[in-house]
């Protein structure tokens, strides 16, 4: 009897416990960021701003919608808050007055600073994006010279929301993507001073379709170049062609295009396509002197040529192959003589490649490694592959 | 004599896989972090020195146990060092056991308040956790041990996999240059691994229970090794996907770690998995604790069952994990700076001072 009573008693406990958990929220009580923002205001507050899904819209009543689709027109699928605070959190628990569900960050897809903010200091925001147990070093964290609100106000017209929209452009690796962990990563390295993408709100094409005859002007978040950092701030811009050399010098040259001058034909072009690359930095320190070794491999396809080279010639493909290197070449001086002469900072981690080699001197110059970058002497190698030449061997129209 | 307190028999796998849930279950949660903090990219290096130490330890735990055939560490310490100091000594051991069963405990709790659900108080999850070690203490050793046969291969299988999916985000040059530690450091942050491969003085709970003790040297040997081939597994992960910096600065660097995973942007937000493998292998590492603490305080008193004990002994393993610490930094605190040297006391310099009087006596008769 008192054993049945136990029982009794024991699996009323356990209904009890397993029929839900204490802190839950269900998907109608969140909503859901995609995307955030953060400023820093005239008047030295910091300025939050979220970009929250509206998920009944994406559905995509009408026409338009369903999934990968733009969404439906005259429905608002995104809503933009934002709010001022002393800090991040004391912004957020402004925001969370204002909106009639839990705010939740597990789903966020980019992170944007406006400009102010970054010159001020990004140390003062990130700190929240590290303790919030929601958040996630894979988001894309994005530097932008206009307010990081106004950018955030937008639509996609491919995808559902301009937060995703700007998510695969950083995902497929247009300009050099930066995530969350890799920022803190290099906020953290003496090696290594920060980057990040810099993405603007620019008028971008005309969205045309039946009943639009008006033209209608569209904004998109689109990616323009890279924001360069000295420690934690903000010094200056690269634009898309100087990133260029910045990925080649980071070694993540995937997908990148080069375009060279015609070996034959010097006011014609040929368009190569960088399918793998790889960058070795081998450092040396003789008598107080640092210098680098760069060397860079790539394998490039031939995409586009504009006159008639025939490729079928083993020596024509040396010469591309040359001329595609020159162009690297070019493409990383243009940025070295940016960054190491002009902002004077070391955003390639040369510091973290000469602290693998040299443990002792470091530790004596890591604490004025730029300075130090600034002075270095860098050499470079540059070697270019040609793999594949599209679907064609020679133009059709090149006669024997 | 307390032969019939505890009746089960494990054979030598299940030994084997109990020693290493053990010793694990916590290590690759708390551990990485304060490992790195002091000794930077080299902290697997660290935990080399570590398993010696552990080695050692072992060594001389089942020297000590083999000399007194069928009698835990609770039976044979009064017939070392005399009736009375010999209780005293047992007694502290209960207290170990105990301390350490409200410290996993309260390991665990604190993870899943800290990182899933930091609004439910943290004395429902303790509650709930005592209720469940309590339980499987009452079934005893056998059950324990089956347990832990039935989730270890899970869980080092799990673990692996998520380091297999981790890969994209790993970087060779995170963990270069190899030795660029100083000694100060890296002895500093053996410390606490050090007291962690310790706890295999459990053993000498545990070896009158063995069905064969032929070869508990070298199944206790195997079974450190393969704690320290998953503790590096996951140090040297965390430290490839996030460098010495961030990893030294992220509570628990193995969910961190999980939450990077990101495979075409579909197969993501495995964090699930950490805590899987955390809960399984904590619940067995508790239990075997908290058994261990009633099973000694039965046989110092002279009772014929520790069965009665369970429930006083469940109620003040709760409120001390929930007493101990006010927080989870206090905790870690306490983890990494005053625990290595308490618990080592127990774990090596008690054990070794017993071999010594132990060899002296038998000089002695001859």
């Amino acid at each position: 009897m008192k054993q049945k009573l136990f029982l009794i008693l024991f699996l009323l406990f356990i209904t009890l416990n397993i029929s839900g958990c204490w802190s839950k929220k269900e998907l109608n009580e969140i909503a859901i960021i995609l995307g955030t923002g953060v400023d820093y205001t005239k008047d030295n507050k910091i300025q939050l701003t979220y970009q929250l899904a509206r998920p009944a819209a994406f559905g995509g009543g009408g026409m338009g919608g369903g999934p990968g689709g733009g969404a439906a027109m005259n429905q608002n699928i995104t809503w933009v808050i934002s709010a001022t605070g002393d800090t991040v959190f004391d912004a957020q628990d402004k925001l969370s007055q204002q909106v009639s569900r839990h705010l939740y960050l597990g789903h966020n897809v980019v992170l944007i600073l406006g400009e102010r903010l970054c010159r001020h200091g990004v140390k003062d925001v990130n700190n929240f994006f590290h303790r919030q147990p929601l958040s996630r070093g894979t988001v894309w964290v994005m530097a932008t010279p206009q307010e990081a609100k106004k950018v955030l106000e937008s639509h996609s017209e491919l995808q559902i929301t301009s937060a995703q929209a700007v998510g695969f452009l950083a995902r497929f690796r247009t300009g050099y993507a930066v995530k969350f962990r890799d920022f803190s990563q290099d906020l953290a390295s003496r090696g290594t001073d920060p980057v990040l993408t810099r993405v603007e709100l620019k008028n971008q094409g005309v969205a045309q379709g039946p009943g639009l005859e008006k033209v209608h002007h569209h904004q998109e978040i689109v990616i323009t170049g890279t924001a360069i950092f000295k420690g934690d701030k903000l010094i200056g811009w690269l634009d898309s062609r100087e990133t260029q050399g910045l990925r080649c010098i980071k070694g993540e040259m995937h997908e990148m295009r080069i375009t060279v001058p015609s070996p034959i034909y010097p006011d014609k072009n040929i368009s190569l396509k960088v399918i793998a690359g790889n960058t070795k930095i081998e450092p040396a320190y003789q008598k107080g002197e640092i210098k680098f070794y760069l060397t860079v491999r790539a394998e490039v396809d031939l995409i586009e040529q504009q006159d008639e080279e025939d490729f079928t010639q083993p020596e024509m493909i040396k010469i591309v192959e040359n001329k595609a290197a020159a162009e690297i070449r070019q493409h990383i001086k243009t940025t070295l003589d940016k960054v190491q002469g002009e902002y004077k900072v070391d955003s390639f981690g040369f510091g973290e490649a000469f602290h693998c080699k040299h443990k002792r001197e470091w530790s004596m110059l890591k604490n004025r490694w730029d300075e130090e970058f600034t002075n270095a002497q860098v050499y470079l190698t540059v070697k270019v592959k040609l793999r594949d030449t599209g679907m064609q061997g020679r133009r059709a129209s090149l006669k024997k | 004599m307390g032969k019939i307190l505890e009746g089960g028999k494990i054979d030598a796998r299940q030994t084997l896989y109990l020693l290493v849930t053990m010793i694990y279950a916590t290590l690759i949660l708390f551990v990485p972090q304060n490992t790195v903090a002091h000794a930077q990219q080299d902290a697997w290096l660290s935990f080399l020195v570590a398993f010696a130490g552990g080695v050692l330890i072992s060594l001389v735990v089942i020297n000590l146990s083999l000399r007194f055939p069928g009698q835990t560490l609770f039976e044979y310490l009064p017939r070392i060092l005399g009736r009375f100091p010999g209780k005293i000594i047992g007694f502290f051991y209960v207290w170990l056991f105990i301390h350490l069963c409200a410290l996993v405990d309260r390991e665990y709790c604190s993870t899943i308040v800290a990182a899933f659900m930091p609004e439910t108080p943290l004395v429902v999850f303790l509650i709930h956790g005592t209720i469940m070690f309590a339980y499987l203490a009452y079934s005893g050793l056998e059950v324990l041990a089956r347990l832990s046969q039935l989730f270890l291969p899970l869980n080092a299988g799990l673990l692996t996999i998520l380091f297999v999916l981790a890969t994209p985000e790993m970087k060779v040059v995170n963990i270069l240059p190899v030795f660029d530690t100083s000694l100060l450091s890296l002895a500093k942050s053996t410390l606490t691994p050090l007291s962690w491969f310790g706890e295999i003085i459990t053993l000498a709970v545990i070896i009158p229970y063995l069905a064969e003790q032929k070869n508990v040297y070298r199944l206790t040997i195997k079974a450190l090794f393969f704690v320290l081939v998953l503790i590096e597994l996951s140090t040297v992960g965390v430290l490839l996907i996030f460098g010495p910096a961030l990893t030294g600065s992220y509570l628990f660097p193995v969910l961190n770690g999980t939450k990077m995973i990101n495979i075409a942007n579909f197969f993501e937000r495995l964090e699930i998995i950490p805590i899987v493998i955390w809960i399984t292998s904590g619940t067995v590492k508790a239990t075997l604790f908290f058994w261990a603490a009633t099973l000694g305080s039965a046989q110092l008193l002279g009772l014929k069952d520790y069965h009665p004990l369970i429930l006083p002994l469940a109620v003040i393993v709760t409120s001390l994990s929930y007493l101990l610490h006010p927080n989870i930094i206090d905790l870690l605190n306490f983890l990494t700076e005053d625990f290595p040297f308490y618990a080592l006391t127990f774990e090596f310099l008690i054990p070794f001072l017993l071999l010594i009087i132990v060899l002296i006596k038998e000089t002695g008769k001859k």
